[in-house]
């Protein structure tokens, strides 16, 4: 019995489950409060544009702590989020499932990038990243993952850089609630 | 998570919350701070007994002062001496911000 608890717990605190579960509430979140279109009714990739695109900073983080391996961690949770909208779409691409994976990808690569150029932010327990350098990063992720997404679609500048905008305040905005939550629990917990 | 990467996370986020200006003393943390430096004009270090009987916080309810103490501790504005079992401590690297 003990030991059937302790492997349910161990699934639970899996990076892979926390990676992917926080990947899918974002998601939604932004889908369905923060953007106010649904995510996937429309061909036009504009109308799924969000102004604060919360996953980013999911991924950035994930990709800080787990490098390259949070590009797998975060696969359920972009299936999950896939079911989510089945709804007018019941055909799973493979950008939709792989999409979320290479935004982890790209941002995992930004890290080891810079750590080749001699600035390496990667994690460390050793080593403290400044939460300026983490932004740093996921700025220069979603350049990428902007330019990659106009290579596919054939966005315009404006989507470009619409996705570009949400990321940085989606990033933002993770670290921020992060913060708070800290906050709270150093209060009121400890 | 590992706890090595959720303290990394903690340790990030709290960086960003002193930083941004948001990590504000309550003013009997203030109070205890300032009794702090007072007695540090004296001596590098100072005790928790002689901290407790400081004027400036005579009046804060026991259990409130060593909240607050704890808090000082984990923010960096204390910091426990070598001494740490006779309650030695001396003002620590973020007491001035």
């Amino acid at each position: 019995m003990w030991d059937r608890i302790k492997s349910t717990s161990r699934i639970f605190t899996h990076p892979a489950t926390i990676i992917s579960a926080a990947y899918a509430i974002t998601y939604l979140i932004t889908a369905t409060l923060l953007s106010g279109v649904l995510i996937g009714v429309s061909a036009d990739p504009t109308a799924s544009a969000s102004l604060i695109f919360l996953p980013h900073g999911v991924r950035i983080i994930a990709a800080w702590l787990y490098g390259w391996r949070a590009t797998i961690y975060i696969l359920p949770g972009a299936y999950i989020t896939h079911l989510a909208r089945i709804h007018d779409d019941h055909s799973l691409s493979l950008s939709d499932l792989l999409g979320p994976a290479f935004g982890v990808l790209y941002a995992s690569l930004c890290f080891s990038g810079l750590a080749c150029l001699g600035h390496d932010l990667r994690f460390d327990a050793s080593n403290r990243t400044n939460w300026r350098d983490i932004l740093l990063v996921g700025a220069l992720a979603s350049i990428i993952n902007s330019a990659g997404t106009n290579l596919v679609y054939g966005n315009g500048l404006e989507v470009t850089a619409a996705y570009f905008i949400g990321d940085i305040l989606g990033m933002i905005a993770v670290m921020l609630v992060l913060m708070f939550s800290f906050r709270l629990h150093r209060k009121y917990c400890s | 998570m590992l706890p090595s990467k959720l303290a990394a996370l903690r340790h990030l986020l709290h960086e960003m919350e002193q930083e941004l200006g948001l990590d504000v003393l309550s003013p009997v943390q203030r109070d205890v701070l300032y009794a702090a430096h007072l007695l540090s004009e004296n001596s590098d270090t100072f005790t928790t007994a002689q901290l407790r009987r400081h004027a400036m916080v005579l009046n804060v309810p026991k259990p409130t002062f060593f909240r607050v103490l704890k808090a000082l501790l984990e923010n960096g504005h204390i910091i426990q001496g070598t001494d740490a079992t006779h309650g030695v401590y001396s003002l620590g690297p973020n007491a001035t911000k």
